[in-house]
């Protein structure tokens, strides 16, 4: 019950490559002061890339999927809450 | 030969791998601190019979109201309902053997009463007296044994999780052929839904007492006003998980009355699909409502404005599910038994409690109400009036399953009747009172609130009578009872097909899903 | 020899925990974005104070060890038991090597004066939150350290369970799981990297 097989050596050493390269671009995004929603995005799709290949999202059932985007989701949820608050005061 | 009696010796309960004999030793164990918790609601009740409370002193008072809240909330209620009868039931009602994990099973209850006997230390060596509710600063700074609380509780948490992981596999993957979700009892999905509360609340909770533990310790000040922090953010990390932890002490109640409903009516459940989706609704939609708590403590008014109408967006899913009950016995041929009694006093009850939640959630009017009785008595009639309720009703229900023994009928109306008309006469003068004004938490009041307590005390006197008389006629009829056979109700459901009580392996051979677990044979 | 059925209950169940463990730093994220809005100059201040290179060769470290690990399960697929031990071998030295330098950041900052809590902070002070700022830093890669322990005691045990051929490639569930969670032990870094060490206001 898989929509891809399960990610091939080569697709495991390109995402390292990928998310070594994005850091080293939130290294260098960092020093030339670029702020706080790139450093994020960057760590977002570097985030998705773990998941997806290294934690075989992309191969796995729904259900797997489905448990990893409501843990994203209630983490945000929190971060909302607080921030909502701290933010509009 | 039944799971009581194989294995045989102690050893072979304290290390049991059985579901059944897990959740028994959940049931024996919640019940006594039903019990604790009861016995200092009472000497509660009893100091408030005088408006300057001679019998206890002011922080005596303090600790009283935290210690029943910490032992009525995570050593009662959250339990009650899953662990024991979720337990219990669930691979019944999925034909399977065991739960998923059932060494885990077996870790989750022993860490749950080493949670429980810290948290009964630290109520010896000093006690509590922040509240149930830990809040900061006070809890970070207070001289008495919170940290000690505070770990307590948090391993209880641990035990909550692993329960939860357990069931949420359990149904997942342990369902017998041909049991699709669609056909899932109804119980079994609300403690589905309960368990993906469990999994994903608990933590919060136990960041926010490890955060207290740690702050109290070391002096981290993360909410300490001198440092800069904000005490507010506390409530939200607290509340976070402190609002669906009601959601995980109602749903398994509501699960519950939808099998005694169908039982007794002899009809399947009205609004199925309805139903289960209001059932997940709860779950997840009670995680966007915490902030309701805390409309007077100082949040920005957007938060506010949010929090408040998402508070009222929940109960909708909670109106949907009276409507399918009552849906349910109209037209049906109800069997007048003390379970379905108990479901009569919940549905009454609990409409009373979530409108008055409906009314707390309006911001304006909770401006009134917060810290009054009027939040007490709300969350009372839902937390007693619901969940307690439920709880006594699935005992009733379940009795005989369990123990291959019936009760007396006319004890269990009896003690019904106390408990319910106890209830009321208990906790509506209390609405009344929060409207007129009386804080809660507070140990002395005006004289001219003396009626309203005196008439409250007077309730729980004869709500403690009738739980005390409940557990007497229930544990004599462990002895006495007349035999009850595999399936006294006539139910459809699963789990009347093994024997009363079952063996250990659950069915003798492995059950077929050969027709749904409300198939009364009626056309609707 | 895990059945089909075994597979499928135990990865719920670790996917479950670590949804569980994402909550629990929740908490935490929500209380760093909050202070950071109401603090932005000590915030600024603490992510320039703290040590960028152990920051970034810390990242550096524990995205290979994910890559090392996600290898492993790979090499175990087709049986290459060799290759799996020593990328398990790979995974626990790069983890020491991340706790070595954590240490070593966390002792720099004592010395001065950089510590948890608002009553004992004698380090540089850039306005209210300066030590709510470090005090949360201490928190959660504290918090987050302890994961990276527990992740390496699942790993030592697979990498013994292998070298025992108890683990194979026929069975090589119990690895691919304790890979799931080193992997989440990866991802809260990937936030708290940036969240500590690179944004600034």
């Amino acid at each position: 019950m898989t929509t891809h097989s399960l990610p091939t050596g080569r697709a495991i050493v390109l995402t390292y490559v990928l998310v070594v390269v994005l850091a080293a671009a939130s290294w260098i995004a960092a020093s030339l002061g670029t702020g706080t929603g790139l450093a994020l995005a960057i760590a977002a799709v570097k985030t998705i890339a773990i998941a997806l290949v290294f934690m075989e999202l992309i191969a796995s059932p729904a259900s797997d999927r489905v448990i990893a985007v409501i843990a994203v989701l209630f983490v945000a949820l929190m971060c909302a809450g607080l921030l909502g608050d701290v933010a509009f005061r | 030969m039944s799971f009581w009696t194989e294995p045989r010796g102690v050893k072979s309960w304290l290390l049991t791998r059985d579901h059944k004999r897990i959740g028994v030793m959940y049931l024996v164990a919640v019940l006594v601190f039903l019990l604790l918790g009861g016995t200092f609601a009472l000497i509660l009740r009893l100091s408030l019979v005088e408006p300057d409370n001679a019998l206890v002193s002011p922080h005596t008072y303090d600790k009283l109201f935290t210690h029943h809240g910490i032992v009525m909330v995570w050593l009662f209620m959250i339990p009650s309902i899953p662990s024991a009868f979720g337990n219990i039931m669930l691979p019944l009602m999925i034909g399977a053997r065991d739960v998923a994990f059932p060494r885990i099973n077996l870790a989750s209850f022993w860490i749950f009463i080493a949670g429980a006997i810290v948290v009964l230390v630290a109520l010896v060596a000093g006690g509590v007296d922040t509240g149930w509710t830990f809040y900061t600063p006070y809890s970070t700074s207070t001289p008495t044994a919170t940290t000690c609380a505070a770990i307590g509780v948090f391993v209880t948490g641990v035990s909550s999780i692993l329960t939860g992981i357990n069931f949420i596999a359990t149904v997942h993957t342990m369902r017998v052929e041909g049991l699709r979700w669609r056909d899932l009892p109804l119980f079994v999905w609300a403690i589905y839904a309960t368990s993906i509360i469990l999994v994903l609340a608990t933590p919060v909770l136990g960041l926010a007492l490890l955060l207290v533990a740690a702050d109290h310790a070391w002096a981290l000040g993360l909410f300490d006003p001198n440092t800069g922090g904000d005490p507010v953010l506390f409530e939200h990390i607290f509340w976070f998980y402190s609002h669906p932890a009601v959601y995980i002490m109602i749903l398994p109640g509501m699960g519950v009355v939808s099998e005694v409903v169908s039982t007794a009516s002899h009809r399947k459940p009205a609004w199925y699909g309805a139903i289960v989706f209001a059932t997940i609704g709860i779950a997840l939609v009670g995680f966007l409502t915490w902030g309701h708590h805390m409309f007077v403590a100082g949040m920005s008014t957007f938060d506010v404005g949010v929090f408040g109408i998402l508070s009222m967006l929940v109960a909708i899913f909670s109106a949907i599910k009276v409507f399918a009950w009552t849906s349910t016995m109209y037209g049906g041929s109800i069997t007048i038994a003390t379970p379905i009694l108990y479901v009569f006093t919940f549905i009454f009850l609990f409409v009373f409690g979530g409108m008055s939640g409906v009314a707390v959630a309006t911001s304006s009017l909770d401006v009134h109400w917060h810290d009054t009785y009027f939040v007490v008595a709300h969350f009372h009639f839902i937390m007693v009036g619901g969940t307690m309720t439920a709880f006594l009703a699935a005992l009733h229900y379940w009795f005989p399953k369990l123990t291959g023994k019936m009760y007396s009928e006319t004890w269990g109306r009896l003690g019904c009747a106390a408990v319910s008309l106890g209830f009321i006469v208990t906790f509506t003068p209390q609405f009344l009172l929060g409207n007129a004004g009386m804080p809660r938490r507070y140990a002395t009041y005006p004289a001219h609130f003396q009626w309203l307590h005196v008439v409250s005390t007077v309730g729980a006197c004869l709500l403690a009578g009738g739980l005390v008389v409940t557990l007497v006629y229930l544990i004599a009829a462990i002895k006495n009872g007349k035999p009850a056979g595999a399936n006294p109700w006539r139910s459809a459901s699963f789990e009347w097909r093994s024997p009363s009580p079952p063996p250990p392996e659950n069915f003798a051979e492995p059950p077929r899903w050969d027709r749904g677990a409300y198939d009364y044979g009626d056309a609707a | 020899m895990t059945s089909l059925a075994q597979v499928r209950r135990f990865r719920v169940a670790v996917w479950t925990v670590i949804a569980s463990e994402a909550l629990l730093f929740s908490g935490l994220f929500g209380l760093y974005w909050s202070y950071r809005d109401e603090y932005p100059r000590a915030f600024d201040a603490g992510v320039r104070i703290d040590i960028a290179w152990m920051g970034g060769v810390n990242t550096f470290v524990l995205l290979t060890s994910s890559f090392a690990i996600a290898w492993a399960v790979h090499a175990m697929r087709h049986a290459r038991t060799r290759v799996v031990a020593r990328c398990l071998v790979a995974v626990l030295l790069l983890g020491g090597v991340f706790l070595a330098l954590k240490i070593a950041e966390w002792t720099v900052h004592i010395s001065e004066g950089v510590v948890p809590g608002g009553a004992y902070y004698t380090g540089p002070w850039n306005g209210r939150g300066s030590s709510l700022f470090f005090t949360l830093y201490y928190f959660m890669t504290g918090l987050h350290a302890l994961h990276v322990i527990a992740g390496m005691v699942l790993i030592a045990w697979v990498a013994l369970r292998v070298r025992a051929r108890t683990l194979t490639g026929d069975d090589p569930h119990a690895l691919e799981l304790v890979a799931l969670y080193w992997h989440f032990v990866d991802a809260i870094w990937v936030f708290l990297w940036p969240m500590f060490y690179l944004m600034r206001a």
